[in-house]
């Protein structure tokens, strides 16, 4: 009889210490895993709006080769075109003397 | 406008008929004032003036052409002036042709001056004309200055203020040729700055549109800017080249040359205007 609940006790404290020591082992497997894939779905969301966007989204400066220093450049040389050919109208429409 | 031009031309190839039959054929006559213009006791002139600024012979025996053409009563019909010269204005008829060289000489330095400042001008281009005026026209019209100082008789006057206006052209080929070769230069230029941009422009137009924007706009603006830029650089193809080929020797025959290039080039500016607007609207759009 001494025996038998010798015997049971062993078991059952076996299988406590089975049980507990796989809960511990999936808790901390879930822990660890879990911080991983949010700094990974944090990662994604911030690029994902300028690498690739989509509906609704800002757009990534769609004007990169047009900028406003780009147009003020052109926009001098037209004003120096402009000064220019107002002098060869001058020329041609009051010449100074026909020599 | 038109009008008066070319009257005063038709009044310029008639001048230089007086004035070469004056300096072949009547080497005593000289300076006098034009018509209309009084002369005071003695025969002195009270006034040389003219109504085109240029203070030659030709000009003075053109004035009342010019009065007479613009005026309807028939091209070629009114009298030249006949300036004559004399001892009495010699001193005066002097001094407006060196006031004429002068005027000459700055002007051509102020033609270098704008070669200069073209930073737009090929190389080539600026060589010819730098060539053209700092190594022909300037020290020739400088050549004519002594001459002049030293002249004692109005055949010599004459000479000097024909070679002035006839050899060298400063007014009616040299200064519009420069201008107006400055003017293709500076288009061609801003054609490629414009041509530059076209495949950015692109690009942007498809970055909006694939983040869903409406680019209907800005893709119609950048047809027409496409357009508007291909037709500028139609119109400015070889201008350059074409009025740097123009000489004195061939005025006033060249100036239908001149005339034809300015539209041209009036058009291409227009165009590059149009195709700078579009540019602009492009941008607001896709922001």
């Amino acid at each position: 009889m001494t025996t038998r609940k010798l015997t049971m006790t062993a078991l059952a404290a076996g299988f406590a210490v089975t049980l507990a020591a796989c809960g511990a082992g999936t808790a901390s497997h879930v822990v660890k895993g879990a911080t991983p894939p949010s700094k990974a779905a944090a990662s994604t969301t911030a690029v994902s709006p300028t690498a690739t966007g989509g509906p609704g989204s800002p757009t990534t400066t769609p004007s990169n080769g047009l900028t406003q220093h780009t147009l003020d450049q052109v926009a001098a040389e037209l004003g120096s075109l402009d000064t220019s050919l107002n002098a060869a109208n001058s020329d041609l429409n009051n010449p100074q003397g026909d020599s | 406008m038109r009008r008066t031009i070319t009257s005063r031309w038709a009044a310029g190839a008639l001048a230089a008929g007086v004035v070469t039959g004056l300096v072949v054929t009547l080497p005593g006559v000289a300076f006098a004032a034009p018509s209309g213009t009084r002369t005071a006791g003695g025969g002195r002139t009270t006034a040389i003036t003219t109504t085109t600024g240029v203070a030659t012979a030709a000009a003075l025996t053109t004035t009342s052409v010019v009065t007479s053409t613009t005026t309807g009563s028939g091209s070629g019909s009114g009298q030249p002036s006949r300036p004559t010269c004399t001892a009495a204005v010699f001193g005066q008829a002097q001094q407006r042709v060196e006031a004429d060289l002068s005027a000459r000489v700055t002007q051509l330095n102020s033609l270098l001056s704008a070669v200069d400042a073209a930073t737009q001008l090929t190389a080539g281009d600026r060589q010819t004309l730098q060539d053209d005026i700092s190594t022909t026209e300037l020290p020739g019209i400088e050549a004519l200055q002594p001459q002049v100082q030293q002249a004692t008789t109005c055949a010599q006057l004459f000479k000097a203020a024909h070679a002035m206006v006839f050899n060298f052209r400063v007014f009616v080929v040299m200064t519009p040729q420069t201008h107006m070769t400055i003017v293709a230069d500076t288009e061609t230029f801003v054609e490629g700055q414009i041509v530059n941009l076209e495949p950015a422009i692109a690009q942007a137009i498809q970055n909006a549109q694939a983040h869903g924007k409406d680019v209907s706009g800005a893709q119609a603006a950048f047809t027409d800017l496409k357009n508007q830029v291909s037709a500028a650089q139609a119109a400015t193809a070889g201008q350059a080249a074409q009025v740097l080929a123009q000489t004195p020797a061939g005025f006033p025959g060249n100036w239908p040359v001149f005339l034809s290039a300015r539209t041209n080039l009036v058009n291409a500016h227009n165009d590059l205007h149009a195709a700078f607007t579009d540019a602009k609207q492009i941008r607001s759009d896709l922001q």
